[in-house]
């Protein structure tokens, strides 16, 4: 599992579930996180960041960039390239996995979810991140 | 039961106390409330009714609204409740974790309804029926109740497994009214011993005159349960409980009849999977209760069209099916028309085997008794009656439903708008609504 002082991202252009989700990890016991309500707010903290993110938590639809094509942009950019993704994404786009897989999601979740589903996603995208990193 | 009102109006607010006795309400009007709700993890709730009434929620999306509390409240009831047909898209609210959503006043007495179905318990409920297929010397099925009008009290006149004899029918004819109601827990009981009914009546062990009698009296009473409320306004109530409880008889009488294992088999291979579901099935229902009235055979070939009909409009995009028929431009008109082609082709693909009359009734469920219909523009006298019941049934379906926003009807007014449209046989109208026990209005 991820150190709990890893620094991670959230991007929601809603408030109500930056502010969810963030509850989320620090009741699994992160500490360091910071949000940001677009992909384009989202891309310059990450590639502006003194400490780089350790982990990517990002909504799938939002306006102006959308979440798949945030992660498409961090998996471009070799700075980004290697950084955990987790995509939100509402029920009726399960069937857009595919596409995420593709593009190199870590894992992903589906709306709405307990802290324990955020929490197996996460040792999911941690594992697939240990890999390829052992790689 | 504890409510939790999200950015609701204080006028809805108190009609929904007044009707839901001993409840205590919590009220957030604003996004800070809303966030701090959120936060609170002491907080349950029996119901969460949200919606954008006050001004300061009105700028919180709907999706957030749903995803927001559906993320804190996983398993409680969440209903999005709004007055404005604007952009008003049921689907999308069920999608973003509504647990279901209405346009008020349009759809008062299917909200009225969801109460009763998914959050007042069972004991607590009552549902109004007819108890004429019973003789006075059988036992009850249950206890039945009658209601006191003055202060809607239920008061027991009959118990399960007793016989109502004169003295309940003397209570009810001092009560002045002559309704009956059963609790909504017994429900499930009432309507198998109501199938046990109609299955005598299929086994023909009355002569052939009192079959027909009984039989008539079994549907109007099917017709009124679906269309009864308790506050006798006579409209269709989406509960899909209703629906269930027509259903779960309709099939036992269906599944019972010559022809029977068909539809069963073809409920198993369609099931809920398809899109339209709901509307194929409340269909089939309306046809097996209106095809009495014609002296049709035939009923479980007749349901089982009914749930096949319309299974070509998987095809057909949503924003098409949505719009009204005058308002499709052509190739939407075209993509439209295509779904009774598309129907017939989907039953090759699943290998739904059924009779070549049942592909015809479902090639011919859009033709009009004016010829003015799709896709050979037959006349009345070319269309077989099967088509025609199956076509009315459809309309009726839809003109009893509140459908994007419309204003819905009562069976009576549905009927009539039918009869004076030219679009279906006039006699066979008149013939359902005198079979039904409908008052005559054309």
């Amino acid at each position: 599992m991820f150190n709990f002082d890893t620094p991670i991202l959230i991007v929601d252009d809603m408030l109500t579930m930056r502010k969810l989700v963030a509850k989320a990890l620090r009741g699994i016991g992160f500490t360091n996180i910071t949000d940001a309500k677009n992909g384009n707010e989202a891309w310059e903290k990450l590639t502006s960041a003194e400490i780089p993110f350790g982990l990517v938590i990002s909504d799938w639809m939002m306006p102006d960039l959308t979440g798949i094509d945030f992660l498409k942009r961090v998996r471009l950019d070799p700075r980004t390239r290697a950084t955990p993704f987790l995509l939100l994404t509402a029920e009726s786009s399960k069937d857009n996995v595919a596409e995420a897989v593709t593009a190199g999601v870590s894992s992903y979740i589906v709306k709405p979810f307990t802290p324990d589903t955020l929490k197996k996603q996460l040792q999911a995208a941690y594992a697939k991140h240990q890999g390829k990193t052992a790689a | 039961m504890k409510l939790l009102y999200v950015g609701v109006e204080s006028s809805f607010i108190n009609w929904i106390q007044s009707i839901l006795e001993d409840c205590v309400a919590e009220v957030i009007a604003d996004s800070q409330q809303f966030q701090n709700i959120l936060d609170d993890e002491t907080k349950t709730f029996d119901l969460i009714l949200a919606s954008h009434h006050t001004q300061a929620m009105k700028s919180m999306p709907s999706n957030e609204l749903a995803q927001g509390l559906r993320m804190r409240f996983q398993k409680t009831p969440i209903v999005f409740v709004t007055q404005s047909k604007e952009n008003y898209n049921r689907a999308e609210y069920v999608k973003h974790g509504f647990s279901d959503a209405y346009l008020l006043p349009f759809e008062k007495s299917e909200f009225l309804e969801y109460l009763n179905d998914s959050v007042l318990p069972p004991e607590k409920v009552y549902k109004s029926v007819v108890l004429t297929d019973f003789s006075e010397t059988e036992p009850l099925p249950c206890d039945v109740h009658l209601m006191l009008p003055l202060n809607r009290k239920y008061v027991k006149i009959g118990v399960k497994g007793g016989e109502f004899g004169n003295v309940a029918t003397d209570k009810l004819l001092r009560s002045g009214t002559s309704r009956l109601f059963i609790r909504k827990s017994e429900l499930q009981e009432f309507n198998a011993a109501k199938a046990r009914k109609i299955a005598q009546l299929a086994s023909g062990e009355l002569n052939s005159t009192e079959r027909q009698a009984q039989l008539q009296s079994m549907v109007r009473g099917i017709f009124t349960n679906l269309f009864s409320t308790a506050d006798e306004t006579q409209h269709f109530a989406d509960g899909k409980s209703l629906v269930k409880e027509a259903a779960t008889i309709v099939d036992n009488y269906i599944a019972g009849s010559k022809d029977g294992d068909t539809f069963k088999k073809v409920c198993l291979q369609i099931g809920a999977d398809t899109s339209n579901y709901s509307h194929a099935s409340n269909v089939a229902i309306f046809v097996s209760l209106f095809a009495p009235a014609l002296e049709i055979k035939s009923v479980a070939d007749l349901a089982t069209a009914a749930l096949l009909h319309d299974l070509g409009e998987e095809s057909v995009p949503s924003e098409i099916l949505e719009k009204a028929k005058s308002e499709l431009t052509f190739e939407e008109n075209t993509l439209y028309e295509g779904h009774v082609e598309r129907s017939l082709q989907i039953i090759k693909e699943k290998r739904i085997v059924v009779s070549e009359q049942i592909h015809t009734w479902i090639a011919q469920h859009h033709e009009r008794f004016n010829g003015t219909g799709f896709p050979k523009n037959l006349p009345g006298s070319r269309i077989a009656i099967e088509a025609q019941l199956i076509a009315i049934a459809d309309e009726f379906d839809y003109l009893t439903r509140a459908i994007r926003g419309q204003q819905k009807l009562n069976p009576q007014q549905a009927f009539k708008k039918m009869f004076n449209s030219g679009y279906y046989d006039p006699e066979v109208i008149k013939k359902i609504t005198f079979y039904l026990g409908l008052p005559s209005e054309s």
